[in-house]
């Protein structure tokens, strides 16, 4: 078992950023902060299912925020992720038409940093709609631009896991894709609806 | 700026533009909404692609966690200590180890030690067409004879830069760093006289080391903190490889 690493705020934002250890990054983020939110969230009704789900969401959410250069350290994290969890979960009760007077009363009284995380979900909203959709890519495109996306590989390294003979055709390869792979969202359904509406 | 492709949107997102295409792509991009709607679609697909990854990595932790496979852990809560008792000895004994550590660290990390560590032997490939006494150069690198390629390269007149590089394999091989620095030193200033440069990172990284082998750690250093600032820099994580902790020692004890 590796030995655990503990983050100050600051370091665990930095560590986010530079995509440095990420699973170690999570994994504190899970230590730190599952239990307590979780348990926030099934006191507004979520199962215990349900609420680990939703702590899934806030973190991937918290990660895409924390590498935005506009984020600020100016909540400390646990109230940056309690807003985050509160606005996905009311979120989805909106959806499931299930919101309560309860809810609604949350929704009048939220603070300044859940506003502001309003603001950052709403953005993120459309992304979660379309997940999913990356894995209908074929898997040699899927690969190539999670190892240059992600993984922040050069083209010399990406040779490395890839069958192809130089590095021009990996970069003929990934334009390709990422050209593929717009398309797919341009012509899903959800993304139609915007551009019309 | 002649019709806009999707490749040089994508190179834009990438980062792989000069200054200048840069900004004569992003003025387009702010007066022709048809080019910056196909550039905000790209930037969003990269910025789903990302999403996807890290969704799958959270996902994967999450499983990890529930499974058992890492420690779950409350969080770190104060803990009331007696102050004093065990604390003191345990301070010194801490002061003992460490000061033992960092004298062994002091007298065991040397420039030349490091160079050795670090030192990553290169592999050459089969090529066609080379001139003839390259050919042998090539043929004394693949059988390991280092003092022929030394031999070879020194009666060379007008060398190439394979035959430079080489060279300075060579001498790094027999540790002699000196040798190298020149070699590669050479290699660089060729470089900087041709159109197309060639082994110029094997360069920088390699002469990184055979600096450090030769006890001018200053500039050994320099150069490896240059190659660690680049990202896209072909020896980038070999030189992130090198512990930062062994450098700074080596800027203490200074150059020989």
């Amino acid at each position: 078992m590796k030995a655990e690493e503990f983050y100050t705020d600051e370091a665990l934002v930095a560590a986010i950023r530079e995509g440095r250890n990420l699973n170690h990054a999570i994994s504190f983020l899970y230590r730190q902060h599952s239990d307590k939110l979780s348990s926030f969230l099934m006191k507004y009704g979520a199962s215990e299912e349900q609420a680990q789900d939703v702590f899934q969401d806030t973190v991937v959410a918290y990660i895409d925020i924390a590498k935005k250069d506009s984020y600020r350290l100016d909540a400390k994290i646990g109230t940056f992720l309690a807003a985050i969890a509160k606005n996905i979960w009311f979120n989805e009760l909106k959806k499931k038409e299930r919101s309560t007077a309860r809810e609604k009363l949350y929704e009048k009284g939220r603070d300044q940093v859940e506003e502001d995380v309003s603001h950052f979900i709403q953005e993120r909203e459309m992304k979660q709609e379309l997940h999913g959709l990356l894995a209908k890519l074929d898997e040699p495109c899927r690969k190539v631009l999670l190892l240059f996306y992600f993984e922040n590989l050069s083209m010399k390294e990406m040779l490395e896991h890839l069958p192809y003979e130089n590095e021009q055709v990996v970069r003929n390869k990934k334009y390709k894709c990422l050209q593929a792979f717009t398309a797919m969202v341009k012509n899903h359904p959800l993304m139609a609806g915007s551009r019309n509406s | 700026m002649s019709a806009i492709t999707n490749e040089q949107l994508i190179d834009l997102i990438d980062n792989n533009l000069s200054a200048a295409d840069r900004t004569a792509l992003e003025s387009v991009i702010a007066s022709d909404s048809a080019v910056r709607e196909r550039y905000e679609d790209l930037q969003f697909s990269v910025a789903l692609v990302r999403e996807e990854a890290v969704r799958e990595q959270v996902a994967q932790v999450r499983r990890d966690l529930s499974s058992g496979k890492l420690v779950t852990m409350k969080p770190r809560q104060a803990v009331v200590r007696p102050l004093f008792g065990n604390v003191l000895k345990i301070a010194v004994l801490f002061l003992v180890v460490f000061g033992a550590a960092l004298t062994y660290k002091l007298v065991s990390t040397t420039g030349a030690g490091l160079a050795g560590d670090h030192f990553i032997a290169y592999d050459l490939n089969t090529a066609r067409g080379a001139a003839a006494d390259e050919s042998a150069l090539e043929t004394a690198y693949r059988n390991k004879d280092w003092k022929t390629v030394q031999s070879l390269a020194g009666k060379m007149t007008d060398k190439t830069a394979k035959a430079w590089f080489l060279a300075g394999m060579a001498d790094m091989e027999l540790h002699d760093y000196n040798a190298a620095v020149a070699n590669f030193i050479s290699l660089q200033e060729q470089n900087q006289r041709i159109k197309e440069p060639a082994f110029q990172e094997e360069a920088e990284y390699y002469l990184a080391l055979a600096y450090l082998g030769a006890g001018k750690s200053a500039k050994g250093i320099e150069l490896l903190e240059k190659i660690r600032a680049d990202k896209n820099h072909l020896f980038h994580e070999k030189a992130m490889a090198v512990s930062s902790t062994s450098l700074k020692v080596l800027e203490i004890k200074g150059d020989k």
